[in-house]
């Protein structure tokens, strides 16, 4: 179970919390004061991860812990507040944690140890959701919800995950684990409760002698069924795809899951699901290749995650069916590693992005966007090609290439790469952070001079103050590009609610149309997040001279649009 | 199958084509294009190295690791844009040196089989080029980020005209404004740069640097200069080996560390992207004394071996004046250690007089002086006074701006390490006395005892490799605890502050004004002025003493105290200790920052509010620290200080004058808006005291000029006593 750190490990996360303190104390800018407790709260709950982790592995000596406190304390004292010290601090948290990971899970002569501590995949659990769902760490921390969310969660979904890698095998569990993780991002009830379904039908499929652990799954299942349908019915019949079943049950089940979604009050129009699907089973590829064993389970899996996606509009729903399609995915082999390698690299890019001070609201969106794959079935396709596709070519030429090619791994991370690279467009920011640019009823207009070169989109990110009673759809400002004649050769609008809003549009007690945020800092008190918002104007090459934005004519006195980055890509 | 030099060629191209990439889809002016150039060759050289070192096999997870996250660094880089970082360029710098620090301790494990049991006298070409490798990886970034300073323009200046013109007039350099192959600042003649007869136009810094530059920077300019002083750099650290076999030749454990010390943290690791004549004369030190510590006392000696222990002597002077001392006190270790035959020695000697003669011919030809800009009674050491040695060599060491420890704090494991040499009577400590004690003696008392405008540590870094081989006994008792915390400490501390001198670079380079760029960036970042807390010895002040009091007695006392005689359990968490003790004692010192009382306040000092006026005297006056300096407040300018009281009561002191021969006006002296006084500043220093009055808490101090005032008035510091 959950270790608990020996003393001197539990100092370090109460050390880093003590400075971070110490700093909030000397802050005068309230935004400031908010920011650094906030990272002091987030960087003592990973470091005490971190620590846990080290305990379980039982490497005293290891280094992460107090490189990662060291490294992230230093960026917060050193860093100005504000989003670059956020992203440091998350940044080596995340780099942290998956080192402290690796060191657990992985066999000193490299490939997965053949155990899973339910320790460390509690911990490993926590970890995610601490990054994740940073919202949780807001005050007031005490709150029955988010106490529950924070720590019970995880600590199921990560039980959950040890009981199926005693039966799958802990890359396949931690395949699932993960990807249920990157689904919603974190662990929400939804998910965990989708994973306690599959590892309840794990129980049973491994027949228990003892009375109590062989009945406990079954009634679990049923009462899961009866609390929540539709949707503990999906997972319970997940989980009872994997109680062991076999003859005419599994054709049964499949019948049983479509019908239930005929059944059941279609919350999507089909195409709509069908990219929801789509945007979930990129997530495992693998699948296709199920081996002959599991290639039920895929397709069980495959048709929940159908029928999550079309009765839910939650992604998070689809956990079971995704969850279901990752074990049913190769044990060993190119297919299998280039699987998990793919999915680290989903947890990681989307813990990041979902961490403070991204907080994407679709991280996994976000990811394929920087990928450059912008719609689901091109991402899918692609994917295809590059994990079953590739992973089929080097096992079926494994032993006919050279030693130095016969490794899928690289080859998958140069196509990665290049697909991150090809993306990278030479930028000139105009406008950035630690000058904003604010738009008032005395300064209704800023311009700029233009480099010479053609201008291929323009990128603004900004919110509003005391914008709050604007109605959706208002004008709140206008962005021109101007000729070398003063003549307007290009001009878009900047509306509230749909291109831009208010910063505090998250708080609790506002309910304004908003887009989803592009960057959130933490608000003076630290009880939400304030946000930014990211509005992209894409155009053919166009050679102007100066860029003007005036802010909108008919807005109250006490509105302001604060431009906070500018940025022209060619 | 192919074979590991096949392989290492195949990365190698592969290396090529991804830096060839990483640069077309950088654009010009992005601040990494030199790094993410650089960095596919510095990955294919670490990974031959890493084959170089297979005897003992790296853990292979954690290299994967250090891939994935070096591949998650470069497309943060590059996606820095689109995923809206701001200002996160010094923290991605940050990452990729840690990145790269993690890789050279791995390497530097894995290398150690190659020492074998005894010091070879050859240590593996390995431990050149590790450290080269690393010098050359943060050179884009730390060359980009600043620009050539100090005596460095200038050495680059006559390499490049000794490059093209071949000669060492620069008047056409000058001219022709050549600095702009190297630099954006514009540089001209500095005063007392000898001018010819003809209108030509010379440097007053020696050319042997420079000639040593010149054929690489034809190559590759500015970058091909700089790849030769970390080559340089690099040969330096290859020779603290070499040299440790003399010493410690059973300790190759211990001597490997104390090389990893030296190459990879400040100062050397700051002075191998910069052009300094430091770095080379260190390196004929080493040369030297290397050679002398083979030759044996009544060996037959071949002129070979006579011309590689004098070569490395005579060109000392040549390359900068001053070192000549330290050629002596060479020559003098070499006659009374090996004691040759008269007529070598009468060579040697003859050798140096007609290097030194020659040397002041060409001085009193080129500069009517054959000291060059020197004068005679800087030579007179009866002419300073006892505290200017002692301020000095105090401030080599501890001072926060200049001295080694401040730069990185793992240096005070001299401290222990003395002590140890001592009881254990190394011949290294004779050794170093008579090398550094001479050349010490005459640089302690200066009144630029720092350098000037330089990095830390520069007149000394010439026997830095000597300190580093004074380690290593010490270093041999590193399983026992207390040294293993000690060394946790100051390298937690010594590891945060590398990353900010090579991540930042213009910080390494600081005012003489008793603080320090980060010192002052702390100060404004916490609200209190916290530089206080630290030594200098440019502006002594109690914090100098008592951290000298405390380290001389509590370093060595405590690890004396606390050293267990059984060695700690395999893994033990020393490193948590030493980290935890760390982010303690950040809180520390902001209690102690807001809480102790203030008692002296410097006006110029960067915590201190301030309405107009200016710095006097200004930053860049030649000798600055020779006056006393302060604010120049005009009329109507205000300064505010933020003051913690340590009392009620209060008795306030300024010292200042008038910024004119005549002239009258007066100062308000208050607490916030409450008036305590004021003062009418005369035209000579002098010291003013008010009260004591009482004191409202929590009310800053405000000097405020009054609008009748003729002349700023410069005001020196203020200090407050409390009752």
């Amino acid at each position: 179970m959950l270790a608990l750190p020996e003393p001197e490990r539990l100092v370090v996360p109460v050390a880093a919390m003590a400075a971070a303190h110490a700093f909030a104390w000397t802050q005068s800018d309230p935004v400031g004061r908010a920011e650094a407790v906030y990272l002091g709260l987030l960087s003592a709950g990973m470091l005490a991860v971190i620590a846990s982790l080290g305990a379980l592995g039982r490497q005293r000596g290891a280094p992460e812990l107090p490189a990662t406190a060291l490294l992230a304390t230093a960026a917060m004292w050193i860093a100005y507040q504000g989003p670059s010290r956020g992203a440091a601090v998350s940044l080596i948290l995340v780099i942290g944690l998956a080192a402290s990971a690796a060191r657990v899970l992985l066999a000193p002569g490299g490939g997965l140890r053949p155990e899973l501590d339910p320790g460390v995949a509690v911990a490993l659990a926590l970890g995610l959701q601490i990054l994740m769902r940073g919202d949780l760490l807001l005050a007031p921390l005490l709150d029955r919800r988010a106490l529950v969310s924070l720590l019970l969660l995880p600590l199921a979904a990560g039980w959950a995950v040890s009981i199926l890698a005693a039966r799958f095998g802990v890359g396949r569990a931690l395949l699932a684990g993960g990807l249920a993780a990157v689904l919603a991002p974190g662990f929400t009830v939804t998910s965990t409760l989708a994973l306690y379904a599959l590892a309840a039908g794990a129980l049973i499929g491994s027949r228990p002698r003892h009375a109590v652990v062989r009945w406990a799954p079954i009634v679990s299942l049923v009462l899961l069924a009866l609390w929540a349908p539709p949707r503990g019915i999906l997972f319970a019949l997940a989980g009872a795809g994997l109680a062991g079943v076999s003859g005419v049950v599994p054709p049964l089940l499949l019948v049983a899951v479509a019908g239930l979604t005929m059944l059941s009050d279609q919350t999507r129009v089909p195409i709509e699901a069908v990219r929801s699907w789509l945007g979930a089973a990129l997530l495992v590829p693998a699948a296709a290749l199920a081996p002959a064993g599991g290639r039920w389970l895929m397709r069980l899996g495959a048709l929940l995650a159908l029928s999550a996606a079309l009765i839910s509009r939650t992604p998070e729903a689809m956990a079971a069916g995704v969850a279901l399609a990752a074990l049913a995915t190769p044990p060993a082999g190119a297919t299998a590693r280039l699987q998990r390698a793919w999915c680290l690299t989903l947890v990681v890019a989307v813990s990041l992005l979902a961490a403070y001070p991204w907080v994407r609201e679709d991280p996994r969106g976000d990811l394929l966007t920087l990928l450059g794959w912008t719609n689901e079935p091109s991402a899918f396709l692609m994917l295809l090609a590059l994990i079953p596709g590739l992973g089929l070519l080097f096992d079926r030429l494994g032993d006919t290439l050279p030693r130095w090619l016969s490794r899928p791994l690289p080859v998958a991370c140069l196509v990665l790469l290049w697909a991150l690279v090809r993306t990278v467009t030479p930028t000139a920011v105009l406008v950035d952070s630690y000058g904003p640019v604010v738009l008032n009823e005395r300064t209704a207009s800023w311009q700029h001079d233009l480099p010479a070169e053609a201008i291929g989109s323009v990128a603004l990110d900004s919110n509003l103050t005391g914008g709050v009673a604007l109605v959706p759809g208002t004008e709140v400002a206008v962005v021109e590009l101007h000729g070398a004649d003063g003549e307007v050769l290009r001009e878009w609008p900047l509306r509230a609610g749909f291109d831009t809003a208010e910063w505090a549009a998250s708080r609790a007690d506002l309910t304004i149309l908003a887009p989803a945020p592009w960057i959130s800092t933490v608000a003076p008190g630290g009880t939400f997040f304030a946000q930014r918002f990211r509005m992209r104007f894409d155009e053919e090459d166009v050679d102007a001279a100066k860029i003007a934005i005036r802010r909108g004519g008919d807005l109250p006195a006490e509105t302001a649009v604060v431009i906070y980055r500018l940025e022209l890509r060619q | 199958m192919i074979g590991p030099r096949l392989s290492t060629l195949v990365e190698l191209a592969v290396a090529v084509a991804a830096a060839a990439a990483l640069l077309t889809v950088c654009p010009p002016g992005d601040p990494f294009r030199g790094t993410l150039g650089i960095l596919p060759l510095v990955v294919a050289a670490l990974r031959a190295l890493e084959r170089h070192a297979s005897s003992r096999r790296l853990w292979c997870g954690e290299g994967r690791i250090a891939g994935l996250v070096l591949v998650a660094l470069v497309v943060l880089t590059l996606q820095r844009h689109r995923l809206g970082l701001v200002a996160t360029d010094w923290f991605l710098a940050a990452g990729f040196l840690l990145l790269l620090a993690h890789r050279t301790t791995r390497l530097l494990i894995a290398l150690r089989p190659s020492l074998g049991k005894r010091l070879p006298r050859r240590p593996s070409w390995a431990f050149f080029l590790l450290p080269w490798i690393v010098y050359l990886a943060i050179q884009p970034w730390s060359s980009g980020h600043r620009q050539p300073d100090g005596d460095e323009p200038f050495y680059l200046l006559v390499a490049h005209s000794l490059s093209h013109d071949l000669d060492v007039d620069l008047a056409n350099n000058y001219a022709e404004d050549d600095w702009r192959r190297f630099m954006r600042r514009p540089i001209e003649p500095q005063p007392g740069d000898p001018v010819g007869a003809g209108g030509e136009q010379y440097s007053r810094h020696s050319f042997l640097l420079p000639l040593a530059l010149a054929p690489a920077y034809r190559l590759a300019g500015r970058a091909g200069a700089m790849a030769v002083m970390a080559a340089l750099a690099a040969a330096l650290a290859w020779m603290v080996l070499r040299l440790a076999r003399h010493y410690t030749p059973e300790r190759p454990g211990a001597a490997l560390l104390a090389y990893g010390l030296f190459a990879f943290s400040p100062p050397l690791l700051l002075y191998s992207y910069q052009v300094w004549v430091e770095v080379p004369a260190a390196l004929l030190v080493a040369l030297a004394l290397d050679r002398l510590l083979e030759l044996r006392r009544g060996q037959e000696w071949t002129w070979r071996q006579v011309a590689a222990l004098v070569v490395p002597i005579m060109l000392l002077p040549v390359l900068k004046l001053r070192l000549g001392l330290l050629a002596a006190s060479l020559l003098a270790l070499a006659f009374w250690r090996i004691r040759p035959r008269r007529a070598v020695m009468g060579w040697a000697a003859a050798g140096l007089a007609a290097v030194a003669a020659g040397l002041a011919l060409y001085n009193l030809w080129r500069f009517d002086n054959p000291l060059r800009l020197y004068t005679w009674s800087e030579l007179d050491l009866l002419a300073h006074s006892g505290t200017d040695y002692v301020r000095g060599a105090v401030g080599i060491f501890y001072d926060c701006a200049f001295g080694l420890f401040a730069s990185a704090p793992v240096w005070l494991l001299l401290l222990p390490a003395v002590g140890v040499l001592l009881a254990r009577r190394s011949p290294l400590l004779v050794d170093f006395l008579v090398v550094a004690l001479p050349y010490l003696i005459l640089v302690a008392p200066r009144p630029e005892w720092f350098g000037g405008w330089s990095p830390p540590f520069r007149y000394p870094l010439v026997f830095l490799p000597l300190l580093a081989l004074a380690l290593v006994p010490l270093l041999d008792l590193r399983s026992r605890q207390s040294l293993r915390q000690l060394i946790a400490i100051l390298g937690a501390l010594t590891l945060v502050l590398t990353v900010v001198w090579v991540v930042i670079p213009g910080w390494t380079y600081n005012f003489a004004d008793g603080r320090t760029l980060l010192l002052d960036e702390a100060s404004i970042r916490l609200g209190a002025d916290v530089a206080r807390f630290f030594p200098s010895t440019v502006r002594p002040r109690a914090a100098t003493w008592w951290w000298l009091a405390t380290s001389l007695l509590l370093v060595p006392l405590g690890w004396r105290l606390t050293t267990a005689r059984r060695p700690p359990a395999r893994g033990h968490p020393t490193a948590i200790w030493g980290v935890s003790a760390v982010l303690l004692a950040l809180p520390l010192l902001i209690w102690a920052g807001r809480q102790l009382p203030t008692r002296v306040v410097h006006l110029e000092d960067n915590f201190v509010g301030r309405e107009q006026g200016e710095l006097y005297p200004p930053s860049w006056v030649l000798q600055r620290p020779r006056y006393t300096g302060g604010w120049a407040l005009p009329a109507g300018g205000r300064l505010t200080v933020p003051v913690t009281p340590g009392g009620e009561m209060v008795t306030i002191r300024l010292y200042g004058r008038l910024d004119a021969e005549k002239g009258r006006g007066r100062l308000w002296i208050g607490a916030g808006k409450r008036r305590l006084g004021a003062w009418r500043a005369g035209v000579a220093w002098e010291e003013e005291t008010l009260g004591p009055v009482a004191w409202p808490a929590g009310r800053p101090l405000v000097i405020r000029a009054t609008d009748k005032l003729t002349a700023p008035v410069i005001i020196d510091r203020v200090e407050l006593e409390w009752q």
